[in-house]
């Protein structure tokens, strides 16, 4: 007979032991198991490569793109020298911050903060004084709390925060960082995507009232251009599990992942070597803003304008618009552009 | 018996060293500036100085606190290990409660001046490999490869569950990146390690302060001072022989016989446990006084020296079995800026890289540096990847054998160079898009670049892809395109120790 003491004592041993076993490395890295590539060399991405083994829960998200009022734009283009200013002018030509953001929200800003080696003007994340501007705003409808972050991949969230300016300027606007936890990553079901069928998302982004997406328009070798759809990698888990079928995969985060508005900063663009840059001849000051309701819009257009490129040859905007994500018939749409 | 004023001074001057440590310990993050060294503790550490003096011929400025110490320990003998050493304090809480009062080991005293001279010589030889017997690194390392990570992943697991609560929350908006590691950390040998100061603990359970006694060769370098310090135990008075002081010494310094009452400074660590327990109060620890007869015999001989010169020149030799001895690891990737031809005669292999490193990249080796280079610090990037946004490595290096190079040149400096395997890379071998390291490499001009292909692939599909290609040239071997390539296992693209490369075409 052992007494209960002891046997607390011995169990809180073992668990101890427990946790130092686990810390021994593990070289495998855990890849989701829709992201197994196939033995079968499938070119094109297709629904039968994704394998499910448990369906995951299904989830809804809060926040919901709020759709323009016939007198309305879809799309508005920015431009001016100051980003803060144009920022606002562009969410005013939308119809302003309260068509967006209501008394008592809680709400959440996603810039792109994806590397921590080097300040905004390299262009590599968003611009501070954009993502400030848009928390002012959100205040001054009224949000009962304004949070900022992203998940990049380089670096730690500590030190990108501090070193794209993004900290100091949205906590001077009045807004709080946030670091992502592991423990509010969740898998959902993805019931609307093609090829994969669930993945780890921040629950966060699903809880918020208000997404609000901020993208810095940037070169990227696979995928051509990173926007405000490819963005959304930074609230997912598993990021290099999405690059087996890029542009597919990054269209079927949209079909959860609805931001309730798209702020496409092109106030420097990074033209080449991208999505990390690093040298300042790569970057093109063109002191633009691009913001819709509409993810595909907001990103074909940015195409067209900062890329010269047609909308249709970037895959996840083609994909995207095919899946009814969103649209870039720009005739048929109330596009305004304002200068500010 | 309650406690005297010294014994209690003794227990908070204890507590207050072990806070300070891990105190340390937990900032010696990327970007945090104190104002008391982070390194304190090697700094102040004389075992460390002198090594790192003999091994290098040179004097390491930074450790000019280790004089002081060393001047100290000629009047105040081993008071550093009751007293100040983290170690030693933890040992002197975690131990049995009944108390062996025969020793039987006692000739084995003289091995920590085996360790001591095989330490020596051995860094004459320019080898520091036995410093991983240094109390100071044991902790530090033992801290950083195993403590640390375990109790990360205790938080990391309650946080499953209790992510809600406000102290979860707030350590996660408040230490994570910084205090706790970005993303759980892991070791390779983390788990001996963790065995290594287990054992240390566990030989407490034989004699109490066994480490202290028998091994420590920090210890031994006070006991050497000790034999001519003034601060010892003496008996001020006529001893009635009761050898109540001999059972509670914990260091068995203390011999009682018919004789009167003996004591070994060497080993005393001016506990002060000795004076309350004496019935009629004739012990007291003093400066000086003429009683000197009361020493006992130096446990030091000549013959200690002489097998520690052997157990070094022997050990040296030994090194020379293993593989690396014949050809260098393919992957002994060093921290940035750490070169191989005086690498070895600078680290005190104190872990204070491997503790900084924010990604978890560097990691205690076990053979990839030889034998010679036992727990140097290496990068392996399947675990964690030099960040292109740090340089803390060569900032926290007490004795610069990882130079603090600037940012900007660090971000130049070539510590490896990455080889792409084409018979498992996604796009060469099974017709996949992926090209997540050409995404990753954060050199400027993108060390790794993509070729288009038109391919047609085994079932004759036709298809259009990209393949990485690393232009060695470029690359700085920072291995964050190890560490992300999603393929399952070894990563289909390595960073492996550079090479020279003749001159291209």
């Amino acid at each position: 007979m052992i007494t209960r003491r002891e046997f607390l004592r011995r169990s809180l041993l073992l668990a101890l032991g427990g946790t130092v076993a686990a810390c021994a490395p593990k070289l495998a890295p855990t890849i989701a198991p829709t992201s197994a590539p196939t033995l079968a060399p499938t070119i094109a991405p297709t629904a039968t490569r994704a394998i499910s083994a448990t369906a995951a829960p299904v989830a809804t998200m809060t926040a919901t793109p709020i759709a323009p009022t016939a007198s309305q734009p879809h799309l508005v283009i920015a431009r001016g020298a100051n980003p803060g200013a144009i920022t606002r002018a562009a969410i005013d030509a939308l119809g302003g911050i309260t068509r967006f953001v209501k008394t008592g929200n809680d709400v959440i800003i996603k810039p792109n903060i994806c590397n921590s080696a080097y300040g905004p003007e390299f262009a590599t994340t968003t611009n501070p004084e954009v993502v400030a501007e848009l928390v002012k705003m959100c205040l001054e409808a009224g949000a009962k709390r304004v949070r900022v972050m992203d998940n990049g991949f380089s670096g730690t969230a500590t030190e990108g925060y501090k070193r794209s300016g993004i900290r100091d300027a949205v906590e001077r606007a009045g807004g709080q960082m946030e670091i992502m936890a592991n423990a509010k990553y969740a898998t959902v079901a993805l019931p609307n995507a093609r090829d994969i069928k669930s993945w780890g998302v921040y629950q966060e982004i699903l809880k918020a009232d208000v997404v609000i997406n901020v993208p810095i328009a940037k070169h990227h070798g696979s995928a051509q251009v990173t926007l405000a759809m490819k963005g959304l990698m930074g609230v997912i888990q598993d990021r290099n599990g999405i690059h087996l079928s890029l542009d597919q995969r990054i269209a079927d985060l949209s079909t959860l992942i609805k931001p309730t508005l798209n702020v496409i900063d092109g106030v420097r663009v990074l033209t080449s070597h991208g999505p990390t840059g690093g040298r300042l001849d790569y970057v093109r000051t063109d002191n633009t803003i691009i913001a819709s309701h509409d993810p595909v819009a907001a990103d074909g257009y940015a195409t067209q304008l900062f890329f010269k490129k047609k909308p249709e040859t970037i895959g996840y905007i083609k994909f995207g618009a095919e899946m009814g994500l969103g649209r870039f018939d720009f005739a048929k749409l109330r596009v305004k552009e304002v200068t500010a | 018996m309650a406690p005297t004023h010294w014994q209690r001074a003794r227990q908070l001057t204890q507590i207050a060293s072990v806070i300070l440590f891990f105190m340390l310990a937990f900032l010696t993050y990327r970007g945090f500036e104190s104002i008391i060294p982070l390194d304190l503790y090697f700094r102040v550490n004389p075992l460390v100085m002198l090594s790192a003096l003999i091994a290098m011929r040179a004097f390491v400025a930074a450790m000019a606190f280790a004089i002081i110490a060393l001047a100290l320990g000629f009047v105040i003998g081993r008071a550093w290990c009751g007293w100040l050493c983290p170690l030693g304090a933890i040992l002197d809480w975690i131990t049995p409660k009944t108390r062996r009062v025969s020793e039987t080991l006692r000739v084995s005293r003289g091995v920590k001046y085996v360790l001591l001279s095989a330490i020596f010589f051995s860094a004459l030889m320019g080898n520091l490999t036995f410093l991983i017997f240094d109390p100071i690194t044991i902790l530090n390392r033992t801290f950083s490869s195993a403590g640390l990570p375990t109790l990360n992943a205790l938080i990391l697991g309650a946080e499953k569950f209790l992510i809600a609560l406000p102290p979860f929350e707030w350590i996660e908006q408040n230490w994570r990146g910084t205090i706790l590691p970005a993303q759980q950390t892991v070791y390779d040998l983390g788990i001996f390690i963790a065995i290594f100061f287990g054992a240390i603990i566990a030989l407490n359970w034989i004699v109490p302060r066994f480490w202290c006694r028998y091994l420590c060769a920090l210890g031994a370098v006070y006991a050497l001072q000790a034999k001519i310090s003034w601060l010892r135990p003496r008996a001020v008075s006529d001893c009635a022989h009761c050898a109540a002081c001999m059972k509670v010494c914990p260091m068995n310094a203390i011999t009682v016989t018919k004789k009167g009452f003996t004591v070994d400074p060497a080993e005393c660590v001016v506990c002060f446990d000795c004076v309350p327990a004496c019935p009629t109060s004739t012990i007291a620890i003093t400066f000086g006084g003429s009683r000197a007869t009361q020493v006992a015999s130096f446990d030091l001989s000549r013959r200690h020296f002489i097998a520690g010169a052997a157990a070094s020149v022997a050990s040296v030799a030994l090194f020379q079995s293993a593989p690396s001895a014949k050809r260098d690891d393919a992957f002994r990737v060093r921290p940035p800026g750490a070169r191989e031809n005086n690498f070895l005669e600078k680290c005190i292999r104190c872990a204070e890289c491997v503790k900084v490193c924010p990604t978890g990249g560097l990691q205690p080796s076990l053979l990839q540096a030889g034998l010679e280079g036992f727990w140097t610090p290496i990068l392996v990037s399947r675990l964690g990847y030099c960040d292109f946004s740090c340089n803390a490595c060569g900032q926290i290096c007490p004795t610069g054998a990882i130079p603090p190079l600037a940012l900007e040149a660090k971000r130049h400096n070539v510590i490896g160079i990455a080889y792409i395997d084409e018979s498992r890379c996604l796009p060469w071998a099974s017709y996949t898009r992926c090209v997540v390291c050409e995404e990753m490499c954060p050199v400027p001009e993108k060390a790794i670049r993509l070729d288009d292909v038109d391919v047609i692939a085994p079932d004759g599909t036709r298809a259009h892809l990209q393949r990485p290609r690393v232009i060695h040239d470029l690359c700085i071997g920072c291995g964050i395109c190890e560490y992300q390539c999603p393929l399952a296992g070894p990563a289909a693209i390595r960073v492996y120790a550079p090479t020279k490369l003749p001159p291209r075409l």
